[in-house]
C-alpha cells in the first residue's frame, strides 16, 4: 500500500526528457525506455530452493505418510504440475510486462532506499497483474482438468474464479485510478456475494462447553449473521495483507508462508479424514492454493530484496482474496483466521491510526539511514515499526526476514494449537476425527493425534492439556506412550464432530408406529424434506408419494399364509417422472396432505439404473398418532 | 480498437501546455445526452412491459414475472449509477493519461480535445456490480436463499468469464497488449463457459438434408464446445473490429441486447419447457443490465463523444453477449443478430490476415472544410457504407449503421418464424 512514492502525473525531473515531442511519439520515446530499461535478474535460487522445501514434505505427506486415494493424488499430482507450469510463464512474462508497465508510466520510486543510486531507479509496478492472470488461467485449466461437467463442487468454482477476478480487476483499477479508499471498502463486499450464495456449508458455531450454561444451547445456528461473518472476513483478508507492507518482498512473502501452511493443512485434514466431503472440500482449497503459490513465487523472485518490481495492489487484492475464498469454501474460515494472525495483529495495532484518532501520515514507512543502510523505526503504529522499535534497527532485507519468520511461527504455533485444542474452548467445528491405522513418524502428528484421541474420549489428559498450553513443549516419549496406551483403549472412530457434541434423543415409540429409519427422529420440517428431496433429485432418483389410512400390515381379508394387507400403500398420483424442482414435489405433498388429512403419507424414491427405492419415509401421520 | 491516436508517454509539448491552469478547468465533460438515451429506453420498455404483462399474461408465470421486473428495477439503479460514476472516472482516467483524440475530427477544435479512455470500465463494474445484485435478489425470491447448483453454476460462469474478459480489456487498454496475446486470452476466458455447458451438443439437420447426412439430429459432441470456444472469441473480437466512429460500440450492443431481450421473452412466452423457459430467463438476467449499463454509456459517448469506450467496452459487451447465447443455447440466433459484425468481419478478411496491407487505423477520410466522411478503401463496412451512399456526417453515419444492424435484426425474427417450419 505504502511502498512506493507513484509519479501519479509525471512532472518534469520525474520523466527524463524525452527526444521527440510531437508527431507519433510511440516508436520514438519507447526505443531508448527499452534499451535502458533491463530488469535485474530474478533470484531464482532462493525460490527454486524455497519450492524445493515445500515440495519435499508436500510429497511426503502425500504419497508416503498419508493413505490418500490414488485419483485424489493423481489429481493434486497434476495440479502441481500444472502450477509449475504457471511459475515458469510468470518468471518468463514478468519482464516482458514489466517493459509495457514501464512505458505506461507505472511505475514508482523505492522509499526505502531514498538518498542511495538504487532509490532513483524506477521500478515497474502493479506487476501483480501478471501473476493474476497466470492464476486464472492456470486455474481455469485446472478447472478443466480436474472436474466433471457434473460435479458439486462446479458452482464453488467457478463462484470462487469470478470473486478473485473481480478483486484482481478492482485491485488493477486502483493501481492505474488511485480509487478513494472509501470505494475500495465498499466494492470487495459485492465482489464477496457470488461468494456467499456459492457457500453450502454449516452455518452454525459450536459453543464452548463452559459457556453451554449460559447460552442454553450447545450448537448455535447462526443463518445470516454466519454470512455476514464471511463477508466481514472477505473485506478483512483483501485489506489485512494490504496492510501489512510497506517492505520489499513482504506482501508476497507473507502470502507465500500463508498459502504454504494452508496447503499443509489441507493434506492433513484429507489424510486424517474418511468424510468424502470433507475430503473435496479440502481438495478444492489444494487446486486454488497451488497456482496461487507458485505464481507468487515467480513473483518473488523479482520482488524480494532488493526488489526489480512493485506488485501493487492488484496482488494484494488478489492474494486476500484467494485466500479467503479457500477459507470459506473449504469450510475452515476459523483457521485461516488464525493463520493471519500477525496482519490481525497489525491492524489492531493500525486502527487508532486507520480510523483517525492518531494523526496518520501518507506512507507509514520506518525511516532509511543513508549512511548506514539501515531501517530506524518510527512511531507510525504497524507491525513493521513495532518491530524495528522492538528489536532495534536493521536491514530492509532482514526486517522483511524477521516479519516472515514471525508468520512462519505463528504457522507453526497455529497448526499444533488447532490439533491440540482440547474441547473445552473447540470453537472448530470442523476437525475431523483421525484414522488410527497410519503408522506415526513426526511430531506434529503424532501430537496431534494423540491430543485428538483425548478430545474424543474427552477423560483423559484433559486436565493437563488445558487451554493455551503450549503444546510444543510436551516431551514426545510421553505422547508415544500415552498413544501407545490410547490405541489400545479406543479402537472406536467416534462417528463425526458434530455427533460427538450433539447427540439427539430417540422419538417416542409408545403410541407411535414405527417405520423407516427417519421415524425415530421427530417429525421432519418442511426445510428437512425439502433438503431430502433436492438429494433425491441431485441423485436423479423419482421422487413419488403413497398414502394409507391404516398404515401398518393386517389381514383382515384373508388368513392364507403369506397374505397381508396393506402390504402396498395406494400411489398419489403417478411417479414424477423428470421432476428437477423440489418446489413441485413439495406443492404435492401440500395436496396430498390436504386431500387425505388422517392417513400416513410417505415418500419414497426410486433408482431408475438400480430398479429398486431407494429412500423412503413418512411425511405425515395421522393428527391423533402425531400428538 | 482503432478510434484513436493514443497518447503513449505524455510528450513534452502537451505536458507543459498541460501542468497547471487547464487541470481542473477542462475537466468538465459534456453533459450526457439524457435525452436521447432516455427515448431510447422508453422505446424499448414499451414493447418489452407490453410483451410481459399484456402478450404473455398468461404464460409467464407470476414468480418469473416478478423476478424480471426486480431485474428491471435494479439495472434501472445500475444505468443512474453508471451514467453518474462516468464523468468521475473520466477524471481519475485523464489524471493517469489514459485519453485520446478523435481522429474523426482531426483538424477541428473538437479534434484537439483530450478525451478520456477506457470508460468501459465504469460500465464493467457497474454491470458487474448489478449482476451479482441480480443473483442475489431473484435467488431470494426464486429460491428462498438456497444454492440452486444448476443456476448458480451458469450465473457464476457467466460472471467469471465476464470478469475476466473485462480484466484482459481494460489491462490492454492501459498497456497495449500485442494482438496475438489478445487472441489467446479469450479461449481461457471461454473455458469455465464450456465446463458449466450442460446442454445439448447437437444440431438439428434441416429437413431436406436429412436424405443426404442419413441423420435428422447430429451428435457433434467435443466439436461443438469447440464451436462456442470459437463464438466466443468471435464475438468479443467482432464489436471490436466493427469500431472507429462515435457511438458504434455502445450503439450495436444496444441494438443487439434490445433484440435479444424481446427475442427471449418471446421464446418464454411460447414454450412450456420450464428449463427452456429457464434458460432465456438467464440470458434476461445478464441482458437487462448489460442494455443499462451500456445506455448509461451511451449518453456520454454518442456523436460528438466526450468519452471513448476502450477495448474494455467492446471485450465486455462481447463476452456477455455470446455468454447469454451459450448457456441461453439460443447461439444459432445470436449470430444472425451479429450479422453486420460477420459480414464486416468477412469484408475485412483480406486485410486482417495480412493479404492486402492494412493500415493501423482503418478509418474513413475526414473533411475539416464540409465536416464530412469520405470513404477510404480499407475493407470493413464503416468505409463500405461511405462508398455505397456516399459522404455523410459521422451522426448520420453511425445512424445508419445502426439502422442496418436493427434490420438485420429484424430479419432474423422473420427468418425464424420463416423458417421454423422448413428447418426443424
Amino acid at each position: 500500500m505504502a511502498v512506493r512514492r507513484r509519479p501519479s502525473i509525471p512532472n518534469q525531473t520525474a520523466a527524463p526528457p524525452n527526444p521527440d515531442p510531437g508527431g507519433d511519439p510511440q516508436p520514438p520515446n519507447t526505443a531508448p525506455s527499452l534499451d535502458q530499461f533491463s530488469l535485474a535478474p530474478p533470484k531464482l535460487g532462493l525460490i527454486l530452493s524455497v519450492l524445493a522445501l515445500f515440495l519435499i514434505p508436500f510429497f511426503y505427506l502425500l504419497f508416503v505418510h498419508y493413505q490418500v486415494e490414488s485419483d485424489l493424488r493423481y489429481y493434486i499430482s497434476i495440479c502441481v504440475a500444472l502450477s509449475l507450469v504457471g511459475f515458469v510463464f510468470t518468471v518468463g512474462l514478468i519482464p516482458v510486462a514489466a517493459r509495457y508497465l514501464l512505458r505506461r508510466n507505472m511505475f514508482g520510486y523505492d522509499i526505502n532506499k531514498r538518498g542511495t543510486p538504487q532509490g532513483e531507479v524506477k521500478v515497474p509496478e502493479t506487476l501483480g497483474i501478471v501473476t493474476a492472470i497466470v492464476f486464472l488461467v492456470v486455474a481455469i485449466v485446472l478447472q478443466l482438468c480436474t472436474l466433471t461437467a457434473d460435479s458439486d463442487w462446479l458452482v464453488e468454482y467457478n463462484a470462487a474464479l469470478a470473486c478473485i477476478c473481480f478483486m484482481t480487476l478492482l485491485g488493477f483499477d486502483d493501481d492505474v485510478l488511485d480509487v478513494p479508499w472509501r470505494v475500495k471498502l465498499a466494492l470487495p463486499f459485492f465482489a464477496s456475494l457470488p461468494l456467499m450464495m456459492a457457500y453450502a456449508g454449516h452455518t452454525s458455531i459450536i459453543i464452548p462447553k463452559p459457556l453451554v450454561p449460559y447460552v442454553g444451547l450447545s450448537v448455535l445456528d447462526l443463518g445470516v449473521i454466519y454470512k455476514v461473518y464471511m463477508i466481514l472476513l472477505v473485506i478483512f483478508c483483501t485489506n489485512s495483507i494490504n496492510i501489512h507492507a510497506g517492505l520489499n518482498g513482504l506482501e508476497v512473502g507473507q502470502t507465500v508462508v500463508i498459502s504454504f501452511a494452508v496447503l499443509i493443512h489441507n493434506l492433513m485434514q484429507i489424510g486424517a479424514s474418511t468424510d468424502i466431503d470433507y475430503k473435496q472440500a479440502h481438495a478444492f482449497s489444494i487446486y486454488i492454493m497451488w497456482p496461487l503459490l507458485t505464481t507468487s513465487l515467480g513473483l518473488l523472485a523479482f520482488n524480494w530484496y532488493p526488489s526489480s518490481v512493485f506488485v501493487g495492489d492488484t496482488y494484494t487484492y488478489f492474494a486476500g482474496m484467494s485466500l479467503a475464498v479457500v477459507g470459506i469454501l473449504g469450510h475452515f474460515s476459523e483457521t485461516l483466521l488464525l493463520f493471519f494472525l500477525p496482519q490481525i495483529l497489525n491492524f489492531l495495532y493500525s486502527c487508532p491510526q486507520l480510523f483517525g484518532f492518531v494523526h496518520c501520515p501518507r506512507h507509514r514507512l520506518p525511516r532509511f539511514d543513508t549512511q548506514t543502510g539501515l531501517l530506524t523505526g518510527t512511531n507510525d503504529m504497524n507491525l513493521v515499526n513495532l518491530f524495528l522499535r522492538l528489536f532495534g534497527r536493521c536491514t530492509e532485507k532482514s526486517l522483511c526476514i524477521r516479519l516472515l519468520i514471525f508468520q512462519i511461527h505463528d504457522q507453526k504455533d497455529n497448526i499444533l494449537c488447532l490439533f491440540a485444542k482440547p474441547p473445552s474452548n473447540n470453537l472448530c467445528c470442523t476437525t475431523p476425527p483421525p484414522s488410527p491405522t497410519h503408522t506415526i513418524c513426526f511430531s506434529l502428528s503424532r501430537i496431534r493425534r494423540v491430543l485428538r484421541e483425548n478430545k474424543m474420549s474427552s477423560v483423559f489428559l484433559q486436565p493437563k492439556v488445558s487451554s493455551g498450553t503450549r503444546l510444543a513443549g510436551l516431551g514426545s516419549s510421553y505422547h508415544s506412550a500415552q498413544k501407545n496406551a490410547l490405541s489400545g483403549k479406543f479402537k472406536i472412530q467416534p462417528p463425526s464432530a458434530r455427533l460427538r457434541v450433539y447427540c439427539m434423543k430417540t422419538w417416542s415409540p409408545i403410541n407411535n408406529k414405527k417405520f423407516e429409519t427417519l421415524s425415530y427422529v421427530p417429525p421432519l420440517s418442511e426445510e428437512s424434506i425439502a433438503k431430502e428431496l433436492d438429494y433425491i433429485l441431485s441423485k436423479g432418483w423419482v421422487p413419488c408419494l403413497e398414502f394409507d389410512e391404516v398404515g401398518a400390515v393386517h389381514r383382515t381379508n384373508s388368513r392364507i399364509p403369506g397374505y397381508y394387507d396393506g402390504r402396498y400403500w395406494t400411489l398419489w398420483k403417478l411417479p414424477m417422472f423428470g421432476c428437477t424442482d423440489s418446489a413441485q414435489v413439495l406443492r404435492e405433498m401440500e395436496e396430498c396432505k390436504n386431500t387425505y388429512p388422517n392417513a400416513y403419507i410417505r415418500l419414497i424414491s426410486f433408482d431408475s439404473n438400480r430398479q429398486c427405492q431407494c429412500m423412503s419415509f413418512v411425511i405425515q401421520k395421522p393428527s391423533q398418532v402425531a400428538n | 480498437m482503432v478510434v484513436r491516436r493514443r497518447q503513449s508517454i505524455p510528450d513534452q509539448t502537451v505536458r507543459s501546455s498541460e501542468l497547471t491552469p487547464e487541470k481542473e478547468g477542462e475537466l468538465s465533460l459534456a453533459a450526457p445526452k439524457l435525452g436521447l438515451v432516455l427515448s431510447i429506453l422508453a422505446m424499448f420498455l414499451v414493447p418489452f412491459f407490453y410483451f410481459l404483462f399484456v402478450r404473455y399474461r398468461m404464460e409467464i408465470e407470476i414468480h418469473l414475472r416478478l423476478s424480471i421486473l426486480v431485474c428491471v428495477a435494479i439495472s434501472l439503479c445500475g444505468f443512474v449509477a453508471s451514467a453518474l460514476l462516468i464523468p468521475v472516472a473520466a477524471r481519475y482516467l485523464l489524471r493517469r493519461n489514459l485519453f485520446g483524440h478523435d481522429l474523426n475530427k482531426r483538424g477541428t477544435p473538437q479534434g484537439a480535445t483530450k478525451v478520456p479512455e477506457a470508460l468501459g470500465i465504469v460500465t464493467g463494474i457497474v454491470f458487474l456490480v448489478v449482476a451479482v445484485s441480480v443473483q442475489l435478489a431473484v435467488s431470494f425470491l426464486q429460491y428462498n436463499l438456497t444454492a440452486d447448483s444448476d443456476w448458480l453454476v451458469e450465473y457464476n460462469a457467466a460472471l467469471a468469464c465476464i470478469c475476466f474478459m473485462i480484466l484482459l480489456g481494460f489491462v490492454d487498454d492501459v498497456l497495449d497488449v500485442p494482438w496475438s496475446v489478445k487472441l489467446v486470452l479469450p479461449l481461457f476466458a471461454a473455458l469455465p463457459l464450456v465446463m458449466a455447458y450442460a446442454g445439448h451438443t447437437s444440431i438439428v439437420i434441416p429437413k431436406h438434408l436429412v436424405p443426404f447426412v442419413g441423420q435428422s439430429v447430429l451428435d457433434l459432441g467435443w466439436i461443438y464446445k469447440v464451436y462456442m470456444i470459437m463464438l466466443v472469441v468471435f464475438c468479443t473480437n467482432s464489436i471490436n473490429i466493427h469500431a472507429g466512429i462515435n457511438g458504434l460500440e455502445v450503439g450495436q450492443t444496444v441494438v443487439i441486447s434490445v433484440a435479444i431481450l424481446i427475442f427471449n421473452l418471446i421464446q418464454i412466452g411460447a414454450s412450456t419447457d420450464p428449463d427452456y423457459k429457464k434458460a432465456h430467463v438467464f440470458s434476461i438476467y445478464i441482458m437487462l443490465p448489460l442494455l443499462t449499463t451500456s445506455l448509461g454509456l451511451l449518453a456520454f459517448n454518442w456523436y460528438p463523444s466526450s468519452i471513448f469506450v476502450g477495448d474494455t467496452y467492446t471485450y465486455f459487451a462481447g463476452m456477455a453477449m455470446a455468454v447469454v447465447g451459450i448457456l441461453g443455447h439460443f447461439s444459432e440466433t445470436l449470430l444472425l443478430f451479429f450479422l453486420p459484425q460477420v459480414l464486416n468481419f468477412l469484408y475485412s478478411c483480406p486485410q486482417l490476415f495480412g493479404i492486402v496491407p492494412c493500415p493501423r487505423h482503418r478509418l474513413p477520410r475526414f473533411d475539416p472544410q464540409t465536416g464530412l466522411l469520405i470513404g477510404s478503401s480499407d475493407m470493413n463496412l464503416v468505409n463500405l457504407f461511405l462508398r455505397l451512399f456516399g459522404q455523410c456526417t459521422e451522426k448520420s453515419l453511425c445512424i445508419r449503421l445502426l439502422i442496418f444492424q436493427a434490420f438485420s435484426c429484424l430479419l432474423c425474427f422473420g427468418l425464424r418464424s420463416i423458417l421454423a417450419g422448413w428447418y426443424k
